[in-house]
């Protein structure tokens, strides 16, 4: 891959990160399964490597896309970046406000109202009372749930908690946004609007790190790309440099459905 | 939690592995200090979830415990063959309701990490501020239990001691361990998800080994119940609430170390469990 032009200031570094951690076999593990798996002297948690030595730096105002199979480590990598799995080894230097939309972003009890799992989740953020007060009604605006806000997240549909999510994790004036899979949820309108406020952010000088399956996602809104394949980083440069690389991989070239689910 | 995990108060840092399985505690405890609003506004919308904030919803989660003491009381009438005397039900009702806290928070608490799973997979916070907010929870819940029994001892005529205010030392200490309790299962309920279910009967056994349905010298098992005293872990602190309380008793050096030794092992080893698995939550729930 071709070297890439510097942006000005690093925000994130990642240096030599590997990450293992153990996961339950089971969905829902429990006393009796375990007693089952050690009578047959089975386990019953696996230690994954999710990251083996993954090294890489974003500088402000980039938008990276990170791409690759499932079980490349790309989520992991990002609940690495937010701080919420330890590395095993290496270290990930942050410098500036981290806000991530990983997994279902906001919404964590669904019988409390949107607006009570704003401000939750908000708190559990980090921010102040009055943060998410100043911000309360933009959050409300751009998901467009108006009539919803005070209703039991249960109600909503998850084109709602999705917006709901997105539009938390943009508002609060991030440095650093972490967005996985948020974008390929929701309708084509709601699609847009989150394009264009990701291009608002990244003029902004805000560095947006963003998984997608979806390459189309990655080529219209990146500036810079980084592959995964099983934990190692294999190849990084421009979002059309990195996507070819990629497909050939996958030996599918360019077609249609690669760049819209892969 | 990373090494310095308040995200968005901090404008730079490096998160690196854990020490010997631990966070920086020294940035840890900033955090959960820096999140104070947060369990506040979480035990407020929990309790308004359940109705807890109204008059209607605080009388009914007394009534609950009330009604427990009421047919124990019945059944004892039953077995010893006559009434107890005011004592004994004001000591009951007292153990029920000191009870009904360390209950609370066993049987709550044990959910409280899973129930918060997508909060867990989103955000980086102290992730011991879940089983707290719920042991707040139960507190609040407990505080109107308290007044009852207090109108329960004037209308009996019971008197008022000096001593009694032995019990608020007893009743730190059973916030103590009902907190390292909660601590405990809702990270064993990460690992096995029937703890929840187990807890019940652990807590019924508890309360049945505790002096609550009898008086502390009433117990004739294993040494004439010094053992319980020793090995039980809430024992000498439902003795000492209750005792100090209802009979306005004193309690000898031995009773008040154990009560210390179990509220805060408990306490050290219930966040010692949590805070040193809770890097694993984000990839088991």
């Amino acid at each position: 891959m071709s070297s890439l032009p510097e942006f000005n200031e690093l925000t994130v570094a990642v240096r030599n990160l590997k990450l293992n951690y153990k996961t339950n076999i089971t969905k829902k593990p429990n006393f009796k399964e375990a007693l089952l798996h050690f009578g047959r002297g089975e386990k019953t948690a696996i230690t994954v490597e999710a990251l083996k030595g993954v090294s890489f730096d974003v500088h402000k105002g980039t938008v990276l896309g990170i791409i690759g199979a499932n079980g490349a480590g790309k989520s992991t990598l990002m609940k690495a970046i937010a701080g919420l799995l330890p590395p095993t080894e290496g270290e990930i230097e942050i410098r500036g406000k981290v806000s991530a939309m990983l997994s279902l972003g906001v919404g964590f009890n669904p019988n409390l109202s949107g607006k009570e799992n704003v401000v939750l989740g908000g708190l559990a953020a980090g921010l102040s009372r009055a943060e998410i007060d100043d911000n309360f009604s933009k959050i409300v605006d751009f998901a467009q749930l108006h009539d919803h806000i005070e209703m039991p997240m249960r109600t909503y549909s998850a084109g709602m908690y999705s917006r709901l999510g997105f539009a938390v994790a943009t508002t609060i004036n991030p440095e650093i946004l972490l967005i996985d899979e948020a974008l390929s949820t929701g309708d084509a309108s709601f699609k847009e609007k989150s394009a264009a406020r990701i291009s608002e952010l990244a003029q902004q000088a805000k560095t947006l790190i963003v998984v997608s399956h979806a390459l189309a996602t990655v080529q219209e809104l990146c500036t810079e790309a980084i592959w995964l394949d099983h934990g190692n980083l294999i190849g990084r440069g421009t979002p059309d440099e990195v996507i070819l690389a990629y497909t050939k991989f996958l030996n599918v070239g360019g077609a249609a459905i690669a760049m819209e689910d892969f | 939690m990373s090494e310095n995990s308040s995200v968005l108060e901090t404008e730079s840092r490096v998160i690196r592995p854990f020490r010997a399985g631990m966070p920086n505690l020294r940035q840890y405890f900033i955090d959960i200090r820096n999140r104070k609003e947060f369990v506040l506004e979480l035990s407020r919308a929990e309790r308004a979830e359940e109705h807890l904030d109204t008059v209607f919803g605080q009388l009914w989660s007394v009534l609950s415990p009330l009604l427990s003491a009421g047919v124990y009381y019945l059944f004892i009438f039953v077995v010893q063959g006559g009434h107890q005397g005011t004592e004994f039900f004001l000591h009951l009702v007292a153990g029920i309701f000191i009870f009904e806290l360390v209950s609370t928070a066993g049987t709550r608490g044990a959910t409280s990490i899973v129930r918060a799973g997508a909060l867990i997979n989103n955000t980086s916070f102290p992730r011991v501020l879940l089983p707290l907010t719920d042991i707040l929870t139960a507190f609040r819940v407990f505080l109107p239990a308290m007044f009852i029994y207090a109108i329960f001892h004037f209308a009996l005529g019971a008197p008022v001691y000096l001593s009694s205010l032995q019990a608020i030392l007893a009743l730190v200490l059973l916030v103590m361990f009902a907190s390292g309790l909660a601590m405990f299962a809702s990270t064993a309920q990460v690992y096995f998800r029937d703890t929840q279910a187990l807890m019940p009967f652990i807590l019924r056994l508890t309360m049945f080994l505790s002096p609550v349905l009898y008086f502390p010298e009433q117990a004739k098992a294993l040494l004439d119940g010094r053992l319980l005293a020793i090995f039980n872990p809430v024992f000498c602190m439902v003795q000492i609430f209750s005792g100090s309380l209802v009979r306005g008793d004193t309690f000898d050096l031995w009773t008040w170390v154990i009560a210390i030794f179990w509220a805060t092992a408990s306490l050290l080893g219930g966040f010692w469990f949590l805070v040193s698995r809770e890097g694993e939550f984000a990839a088991r729930i």
